[in-house]
């Protein structure tokens, strides 16, 4: 089975990988019965094998984390486990979803979020109301009024 | 010439680019969420710098010297004459320079390359630090750096004041290039933004940059621009070893989807208002977090959907057409009309007089139905009369009032503070102090409204006060819009207090009882305001906050002695956020809350998908491949790239 080894840079969380190849392609065999998902791969030897994190099988379609590798005679096993991201990459780039959670220019920030962290003191702002006409209540004003019946 | 006065942004028609000092096509740039800056000190923030650098600013001066200006005012002079002549080309779609916002500009002639040119004399050096490039500029005033990740997701553009010293043999030693700014934005295409910063005018070491603009046509670039303010970096918020602090001046990043606008025909190429949509409007939106900006917004049932509403108003004042009757009088005597009232009353009055009111009533002061001073000013009296009761002429002349119903406005704009859901309740809470009726509770959420796409609300306060006893209504007006387009404006009185604004004056010891039996009365009768009920999620921690009772009855004669001044207060909560670097900024890292049904090829940085959202109709992949591509979007997130 050709295989291409990686060194990945990213992140688990990123759909894209940025993968630096490490070689050429690979002849490699698995172990059976093996799985797509948690496939055992048998590697030749070779000082930069040990360098690679990440392999891409050819003939599964899929991109792979190396987990761990053992060591057995004079071979070494990759024990992977597959990519979902970086393999279905191209088919989940077409999936419509709702968001949940996302960056600014696709959120709103007028939705509930319980996750904003907020201090425990609180910002306190008064403001005085502004007089819209000559008739308003004033500090310095003392008007008296009376009211007389019989006033003819 | 203030240093920064000289910044300013043109699209650099005029200036000879020279040579290109860097050049980043960031792909998968994703802006990042700062809380946009207020009230920034500009002259607070240039002392400090010259206060911190003024050996590196004489340094600076004698560098700038041995180019072909005389010097450096000679130089930022000349320079602000090409930026002024062109800063009209960059049209603000929301904010300005100064406070930030989201501009566009376009190209100018045959330039194949866009900028904007945030203007200053920089000096030079650019430096690999470990897996990114970072571009040292230092400046007289206005300086950045442009960081930028090695791969295609830089999230940040920074432009940061970082001063060399002109004498440092350290290996972050400048090679004493002289630059005139340029923060170059060149939209590649709609998602990616290429970066470039200095023009050289000592050197032509990197000329091969230019290369990479080549071939393509922009028609107009948008950015937002997050303006001045400072904040100080250690170097291990950029993961730099040199011992220099750095100052983030601002932000710059490009707006998805609003930013590159091709095909759009412009006449004669001139900058035109607005924004064009293009291809997918549902992502042509100003990204200021427009509450009506998710797809699915208030779809609902089948409702009649209609949301526009009637004014309230407040009614017309009552017709005070009893008084041409003469049944009574309101008189507005002054300090020296109520003396020599009181001096007839007292002293004047004949005994025959009174023996003859007495024939008739118990108390010729039963005449008088109600006597008091309130804290009012601009009443305008009708007329002058002889003050006359019980059909006996006085002869002290006084003014008096023909209506016996007034009406007055007290009125303020009030606004979002934070520009998100933290404005409304039950984070933020509103309160009104009504001078004779009492502090009360307000619904925030009925006068909360953006202040800039909206105008925010007018808060109108409206007294209508009966002149015969003092008694007032103080009625609540809200106006303002609403978000979106449906559902009309708010307009209309939503809340009726009552008090007294009479200090009530009493012409005998009996009348002096009753006048405090009736205060007591009135008061115990006063509404008193309710404590706030703690309403909201259990991670809202406002709801938990104690609210005290300010204030009892305010009514008559406390009125008179207490604030004469209505006034709102405002409790807001406080972020807190985590400080942004060169790796992570919440928004673009943690994300902010989303409603969109959105293609997942069209979202950029940290996405979490909504529990079953997910349907996975195009993938080949095995079930427990589906079911770890579920968990991933919907439990830890994924980065988009």
């Amino acid at each position: 089975m050709i295989a291409r080894l990686f060194f990945n840079m990213s992140d688990k969380r990123y759909m894209n990988k940025k993968l630096q190849q490490i070689g050429n392609n690979l002849n490699v065999e698995l172990i059976e019965p093996t799985s797509v998902i948690d496939p055992d791969i048998i590697l030749s030897s070779g000082t930069q094998i040990m360098k690679a994190n990440y392999i891409f099988l050819e003939d599964f379609g899929r991109y792979y984390y190396i987990n761990n590798y053992t060591f057995e005679y004079e071979r070494i096993i990759a024990h992977c486990h597959v990519d979902v991201l970086m393999s279905f990459a191209p088919e989940l780039a077409k999936e419509n979803v709702i968001v949940e959670r996302s960056n600014f220019d696709t959120s709103s920030l007028y939705l509930n979020d319980n996750e904003l962290r907020m201090y425990n003191y609180s910002l306190f702002k008064t403001m005085e109301l502004i007089p819209q006409s000559n008739i308003h209540f004033s500090d310095t004003a003392e008007q008296m009024v009376m009211i007389c019946s019989g006033s003819i | 010439m203030s240093s920064f006065r000289s910044l300013n942004l043109n699209n650099g028609q005029g200036i000879n680019l020279g040579f290109i000092t860097s050049f980043y096509g960031l792909r998968g740039y994703s802006p990042i969420e700062t809380q946009r800056p207020t009230g920034f000190n500009i002259n607070k923030l240039k002392s400090t710098i010259q206060d911190k650098y003024s050996s590196n600013v004489q340094s600076a001066i004698n560098i700038i010297n041995n180019t072909s200006y005389d010097s450096f005012d000679e130089a930022n002079t000349a320079l602000d004459g090409v930026a002024d002549t062109l800063l009209n080309n960059v049209y603000w779609l929301y904010g300005d320079l100064y406070t930030g916002g989201c501009f566009m500009w376009s190209p100018s002639g045959s330039d194949t390359v866009q900028f904007v040119t945030f203007h200053g004399l920089y000096h030079v050096d650019d430096l690999i630090q470990g897996d990114h490039y970072d571009y040292y500029c230092s400046s007289l005033n206005v300086p950045f750096r442009v960081h930028a990740n090695n791969d295609d997701t830089a999230p940040i553009v920074d432009n940061v004041l970082y001063f060399f010293n002109a004498n440092d043999t350290g290996e972050n030693a400048p090679t004493n290039h002289i630059f005139q700014s340029e923060l170059g934005l060149r939209i590649v295409d709609s998602r990616s933004l290429g970066i470039w910063s200095g023009w050289d005018k000592k050197t032509s070491d990197l000329p091969e940059r230019w290369e990479q603009f080549e071939g393509y046509t922009p028609v107009y670039t948008t950015a937002e621009f997050e303006a001045f303010y400072l904040r100080e970096y250690t170097d291990d918020d950029y993961n730099t070893n040199d011992s220099h602090p750095w100052y983030r001046l601002f932000q710059t990043r490009v707006v998805p989807n609003l930013s590159f606008f091709t095909g759009v025909n412009v006449p004669n190429g001139e900058l035109v208002g607005g924004y064009v949509p293009i291809e997918d409007s549902d992502a042509v939106t100003v990204p200021d977090s427009d509450p009506n900006g998710d797809s699915g917004r208030q779809q609902g049932g089948d409702g009649d959907k209609d949301g526009v509403g009637d004014d309230v108003g407040s009614g017309e004042v009552p017709s005070s057409n009893f008084l041409n009757t003469g049944i009574s009088r309101i008189y507005l005597p002054t300090e020296s009309q109520m003396t020599a009232f009181n001096r007839y009353i007292f002293s004047d009055i004949s005994q025959s007089v009174v023996d003859q009111l007495k024939k008739m009533w118990s108390n010729p002061l039963d005449y008088i139905e109600n006597i008091g001073v309130c804290r009012l000013t601009g009443l305008t009296p009708s007329g002058t009369s002889n003050i006359s009761f019980g059909g006996i002429d006085t002869g002290v002349s006084c003014n008096y009032i023909n209506n016996a119903f007034i009406e007055f406005d007290y009125k303020r704009n009030i606004g979002e503070f934070w520009g998100n859901a933290l404005d409304y309740s039950s984070y933020t809470k509103l309160k009104i102090f009504i001078p004779y009726c009492g502090l009360y509770d307000l619904n925030v959420d009925e006068f909360m409204i953006n202040i800039d796409k909206y105008g925010g609300c007018d808060v109108t306060l409206r007294y209508r006060v009966d002149l015969m006893s003092g008694m007032c209504v103080a009625m609540i007006r809200p106006s303002r819009a609403q978000y979106g387009t449906d559902y009309g404006n708010l307009n209309s009185f939503l809340y009726q207090f009552n008090g007294n604004i009479y200090l009530p004056l009493s012409l005998t010891a009996t009348d002096w009882r009753n006048t405090y039996q009736s205060v007591l009365g009135i008061a115990g009768g006063m509404i008193a305001p309710s404590p706030s009920t703690a309403v909201g999620m259990a991670e809202n921690i406002m709801g938990q906050k104690v609210n005290v009772q300010h204030s009892g009855s305010i009514g008559t004669n406390f009125g008179y002695m207490g604030i004469q001044t209505p006034y709102l207060i405002v409790e807001r909560p406080a972020i807190s956020e985590p400080k942004l670097n060169k790796d992570y900024n919440y928004g673009t890292n943690y994300g902010y809350p989303s409603n969109k049904l959105m293609e997942i090829n069209n979202l950029r940085g940290f996405v979490k998908v909504r529990k079953g959202s997910f349907w996975g109709q195009n993938l080949h992949a095995t079930d427990e491949e589906r079911k770890e591509i579920i968990s991933l979007l919907e439990n830890e997130g994924v980065w988009m790239g």
